[in-house]
């Protein structure tokens, strides 16, 4: 290695030391021999800090849950083991909830790894592609016969996320209430959908079974595919209420039908194409 | 209906004071359409797909002037120029047509790390060799000219045996570029480093530099306890740096003057006012100008 990049690589080591020290026999401060620690501390606290202050951005929730201090601290230990990897910062911060699934010191909070999965689908969204969403209108009026076999656009920021604890219900009174409601575990699983059609990013609670229906059709599978796939986990979703949210979210930018298919049961078909599309 | 006169890359950035664009004020900007010269943003501020940083920077770019600051290149690394990168900056001036493009004498990334600062590197003939081929590349894939900024420095180091004008210069005739010249960065390092600011900017190939800028700084000492500074852009611009720029106009005449101002944003009020200073400065100066003519 060039004596530039062996350099460069005794830098960026020295900037993720846990001791805080500055690389040997490279640097001095003021004058050649002047002890560099200090100086050097300087771009290691911009570089942590920096970063910190990204990621409170990102996941104001979580920091809501865990306090500002704490999470400084445990941030700390994230960006020392995953510092980012690419210049463009509004990337960073997508493995800080898999990271929380392993940090041990928040194993009393299980549902907090889920929280910054929710938040990290709103940072996404933000910076997502743009698309015209689909007027709600253009739903109404596709005849019946072709409503099991409709396939969806979806906007590019869509994400949706399913959870075993009530994220949605955290995140809403972390967000928006003054005096935080105690969420009862009794709740149970959430799941929700997250989409920015024009300026703001949209999160909503999902009916049980519509993360089914919606991821199946993100998969570009027809309604009828992702009907039985939906009743599969709730037997009650009403399906076109479900597609409605999509509809008046902007969630969907386009909708066409195909053929049917030889192999679908006469049934099912029926079952699907009788729901009306209002 | 509404007309919209979209500002052409033959609109130059006058040569008067503009600011560093932030989210925080793109309503005030849009509602308030105030008298301002231009505005710079940073590059990889507007390298994802869509949303509303770009709605809100197409807006403003129909009706100002643009400077696109990148601070993601890594000029001053030892491995190669990240081409990916790279060709992200290059749709980013595509689709926003700026005057100037600028890029930093430093080092971020180093083996597929992004270490998010503006490292210092040693001025060897190694590092010459690396920043303008460097350079080179960005100016050849961009098919323009960039601007290159001087760096604020907190150590020294031991192999460097050249000075940073000297550097700088260099590479300036070597690759063709442009400068940028930090006035603060000048500053923070005279009195880090123990140098006359002054005499800095009397060396410096003022020749070469096309745009200024200035932020603030905030105040440290070191081990031995010397003040040291650190470039925050968190303030005001400090005293002893605007009659540092009253120097660098007199000798290099009008150029066009960015006031950064990228931590504890203040408000649009406030950071305007801050341009505002500098306009009145360069008034000023031509005032004496005209006087001792």
């Amino acid at each position: 290695m060039s004596r530039l990049g062996e350099m460069q690589r005794e830098f960026a080591k020295a900037i993720f030391d846990r001791e805080g020290n500055a690389p040997d026999g490279l640097l001095h401060g003021r004058v050649a021999g002047s002890a560099p620690r200090k100086r050097f501390a300087v771009y290691r606290n911009n570089v942590i800090m920096s970063l910190t202050d990204v990621l409170k951005a990102y996941f104001p929730v979580v920091v809501r849950l865990v306090g500002d201090k704490f999470f400084c601290a445990m941030v700390r230990e994230f960006i020392l083991a995953h510092p980012p990897t690419s210049p463009i910062l509004s990337r960073y911060g997508s493995g800080l909830a898999d990271f929380l699934d392993e940090f041990e010191p928040v194993a009393d909070l299980p549902y907090l790894s889920d929280v910054a999965r929710l938040e990290w689908c709103q940072q996404r969204a933000y910076h997502a592609g743009d698309a015209q969403p689909l007027a709600p209108s253009a739903l109404l009026g596709i005849p019946e016969v072709d409503v099991p076999m409709l396939r969806f656009d979806f906007h590019p920021s869509i994400h949706l996320l399913s959870s075993r604890h009530p994220v949605f219900s955290i995140w809403r009174t972390n967000t928006f209430d003054t005096d935080v409601k105690i969420i009862d575990g009794s709740i149970g699983a959430e799941s929700a959908i997250v989409v920015r059609p024009q300026f703001d990013v949209l999160t909503l609670r999902l009916p049980e079974g519509a993360f089914e229906l919606f991821e199946t059709l993100m998969g570009n599978a027809t309604l009828l595919s992702a009907a039985e796939r939906a009743e599969e986990r709730n037997p009650d979703l009403e399906l076109f209420p479900a597609l409605a949210i999509l509809a008046d979210l902007g969630a969907l930018v386009g909708v066409k039908v195909s053929e049917a298919e030889p192999m679908i049961s006469a049934q099912s078909y029926q079952k699907v194409s009788h729901e009306r599309l209002h | 209906m509404t007309l919209k006169k979209k500002a052409s890359l033959a609109d130059p950035i006058p040569a008067r004071a503009g600011v560093g664009l932030k989210p925080e004020h793109y309503r005030d900007i849009l509602d308030g359409r105030p008298d301002i010269g231009w505005f710079e943003v940073h590059a990889e501020n507007y390298m994802e797909k869509g949303g509303p940083p770009h709605h809100y920077l197409t807006a403003i770019r129909e009706r100002y002037p643009l400077s696109v600051h990148g601070v993601g290149l890594s000029i001053g690394a030892a491995g190669p120029i990240d081409l990916v990168h790279l060709v992200r900056l290059k749709r980013v001036c595509d689709r926003y047509e700026p005057a100037l493009v600028s890029e930093h004498l430093a080092w971020s990334t180093h083996e597929g790390t992004f270490l998010n600062d503006l490292l210092p590197v040693p001025y060897t003939q190694e590092t010459l060799g690396r920043v303008t081929e460097h350079i080179d590349i960005v100016q050849a894939t961009l098919k323009r000219q960039i601007l290159l900024e001087n760096p604020s420095t907190y150590v020294r180091f031991d192999d460097s045996d050249m000075s940073e004008i000297e550097f700088i210069a260099a590479v300036v005739r070597s690759t063709g570029c442009g400068l940028l010249l930090d006035v603060n960065n000048v500053f923070v390092q005279a009195t880090n480093h123990e140098f006359d600011a002054a005499r800095y900017i009397d060396d410096f190939p003022l020749d070469a530099v096309q745009e200024i800028h200035l932020g603030g700084h905030a105040h440290d000492c070191d081990d031995d306890g010397h003040p040291l500074l650190i470039d925050s852009h968190g303030c005001p611009v400090a005293d002893p740096v605007w009659r540092l720029l009253e120097r660098v106009i007199a000798r290099a005449g009008r150029r066009p003057i960015l006031i950064e101002w990228d931590n504890d944003v203040p408000t649009w009020e406030r950071l305007h006012r801050e341009a505002q200073l500098a306009d009145a400065l360069l008034a000023k100066l031509e005032v004496c100008n005209v006087e001792a003519r």
